[in-house]
């Protein structure tokens, strides 16, 4: 692309409609929530699954 | 001022920086940074300052390797060496840099003003100094800094003196260092893309980076739960893998290679990516079987949770157990094999120059390669089994990744660094810098094939005399290599400081958004959301 190619987005009345907190970081909160299940999970699967706890 | 709400031309955004605020002034300008071209470059000078912390302990290594006999270090501190050696590059080399030009050159290639979460990447990168600064404090401590391996195997690690609490606490904010940037990384690219910015017409780099964060993400936690549950049993009396009371040592080798194999293609992936974006430019053509090379990135992705206890053929397993490992091992030569295949055909009948970038990106090539041939013989578990912690083990994967990870850092460097300085590298010693670097690795890391087959074992101090004449020729290129790198540094400080000045295409076959603004490039690009048409090359 070159600069004569470049041309501004169309602003749509949607764009400007900001959404609230957690629409927003929804995608980055739910990697969030998977990282923290991972950790207790492995944790978890060795105290359950594994028998470490009894 | 909203993402979309900017109705002025795209490209145009150096001219007109009215109405933002340009860089803080003094020291605070780098504490406080939230702008996504500040953090790269805090990245990138950061894991040059531990490439040489890094490098530092891999001369003292090689010195005392020089000569059969304990030379120069006491075993133990020979020890730490290697172990501090594996994690600093690791995790303040390899890792740190692939962020920094992660956080320079993603949003420019896919028209995003910046990273989706720009404090939080601030706080991703102050994190790791802060980190490394614990860890590499314990070399200082009566007892010594981590000397069980990188790897942290217990029941070895558990009986590490007091440093072993503060490597802890340091991997864990590494981890969350790491996890945050992912996350960060994913956001940009699903929520940053201007209109017309498909997945299939982001850069390679971009989709490998995508890639490696979802590796990132779904790794290093469990890596994280691993290091916290060995804390448990050194501190409080757990036994998670003490098999005196009933736990299980093997197991923490499963949870940690869980990690470690998705690791090392965390480590290889965005250097696949570069190497993507470098050849096409310098062999003027379009990269060939883009479309393949995605697929193959995501392949080598999966297969790369399905192959872990390739680490551990000697531990001893089932027979069918040994047999797919071996085999799901040696499916992801597929399609690595696609991927070298792609860059040679894109070179083929190329209209070909050889600047920097591309002979790195050529080295990289054929010496990962290498890397890559001694892996595929290190994946037939009976042959393994011979191998399995020889310095042939130790030849492979620096094969991997010095000539490999490395190379495409530097690769990179030489690519980029017009666009982010606004002047040419002094190219002359650029070319001097890969030729003296590839004699010198060579001369390094091919011996230890000879000696790992020989039976040399690894993390030894001290070894055989049938082994000193191609260990004196490896140390010899150790220093040679570790030296050249001096002339990196020279030639980045003198390209930061002034030099003939870069155009904004910078090179001639060069594709994609980022070439599209000023050199170099201003504090805030792509403000107004670039209109991506169909035809529009964006890769």
């Amino acid at each position: 692309m070159n600069k004569e190619q470049a041309q501004s987005a169309e602003i749509t009345p949607e764009t400007k409609v900001s959404p609230g907190y957690f629409k927003r970081y929804r995608l980055a909160l739910f990697l969030a929530v998977v990282a923290i299940c991972l950790y207790a999970g492995s944790i978890l699967y060795i105290m359950l699954g594994r028998g470490q706890l009894t | 001022m909203s993402y979309n709400d900017v109705t002025h031309h795209a490209a145009d955004d150096h001219h007109d920086d009215h109405g933002h605020h340009g860089p803080a002034p003094g020291l605070m300008r780098w504490v406080t940074t939230t702008n996504h071209k500040d953090i790269g470059t805090l990245y990138l000078w950061f894991s040059l300052v531990m490439f040489f912390i890094g490098g530092a302990m891999a001369l003292i290594i090689r010195a005392e390797l020089f000569q059969p006999g304990i030379q120069i270090v006491d075993p133990m501190f020979f020890n730490s060496m290697t172990t501090m050696h594996a994690i600093v590059m690791i995790f303040g080399v390899v890792m740190p840099a692939f962020v920094g030009l992660a956080n320079w050159m993603i949003p420019m290639m896919i028209g995003a003003p910046d990273m989706a979460m720009p404090r939080l990447n601030n706080w991703s990168f102050w994190i790791m100094p802060f980190a490394f600064t614990i860890m590499l404090s314990t070399l200082f401590m009566d007892s010594g800094g981590p000397a069980g391996g990188w790897t942290l195997y217990p029941p070895l690690v558990l009986q590490m003196g007091d440093s072993f609490a503060f490597v802890i606490f340091a991997i864990h904010f590494l981890g969350i260092s790491s996890v945050m940037g992912s996350i960060n990384i994913v956001a940009t690219i699903f929520n940053m893309r201007p209109p017309g910015m498909t997945f299939m017409k982001m850069p390679m780099f971009v989709w490998t980076w995508l890639i490696t964060a979802y590796l990132l993400i779904a790794t290093i936690p469990v890596f994280a739960g691993a290091v916290t549950m060995l804390l448990t049993d050194r501190y409080f009396g757990t036994s998670f893998f003490s098999a005196a009371g009933g736990g299980d040592p093997v197991m923490f080798q499963h949870i940690f290679w869980f990690f470690g194999h998705p690791e090392v293609y965390i480590l290889i992936l965005p250097a696949f990516g570069i190497v993507s974006s470098i050849i096409p430019t310098f062999a003027r053509k379009e990269l060939f079987g883009y479309d393949s090379m995605v697929y193959a990135t995501a392949s080598i992705a999966f297969l790369s949770f399905i192959v872990w206890a390739h680490h551990m053929f000697t531990t001893g397993m089932p027979l069918a157990g040994q047999l797919f490992f071996m085999f799901s091992t040696m499916l992801i030569s597929v399609p690595t094999g696609v991927k070298v295949f792609n860059w040679v055909a894109t070179m083929w009948r190329g209209s070909m120059s050889f600047e920097t970038p591309m002979l790195f990106a050529i080295g990289f090539v054929i010496m990962f390669t290498i890397g890559g041939l001694s892996g595929l013989m290190l994946a037939i578990t009976p042959a393994d089994i011979q191998y399995h912690d020889t310095y042939f083990v130790v030849a492979h994967f620096h094969y991997v990744l010095v000539p490999g990870a490395i190379y495409s850092l530097m690769a990179a460097t030489y690519y980029w660094m017009p666009k982010w300085t606004g002047n040419m590298y002094d190219e002359k010693l650029g070319r001097m810098h890969f030729w003296i670097s590839t004699v010198f690795v060579n001369v390094l890391f091919f011996p230890m094939h000879f000696v790992g087959l020989a039976g040399m074992p690894r993390r030894i101090p001290d070894y055989s005399l049938q082994f000193a004449d191609w260990n004196m020729i490896a140390t010899i290129g150790a220093f040679g290599f570790g030296f050249s790198q001096l002339m990196f540094v020279y030639i980045i400080v003198k390209c930061v400081k002034g030099g003939e000045k870069a155009t904004d295409e910078v090179w001639e076959g060069a594709r994609g958004l980022e070439w599209t603004v000023a050199s170099p490039a201003p504090y805030h690009t792509f403000e107004t959301a670039p209109l991506i048409e169909p035809s529009t090359v964006t890769r």
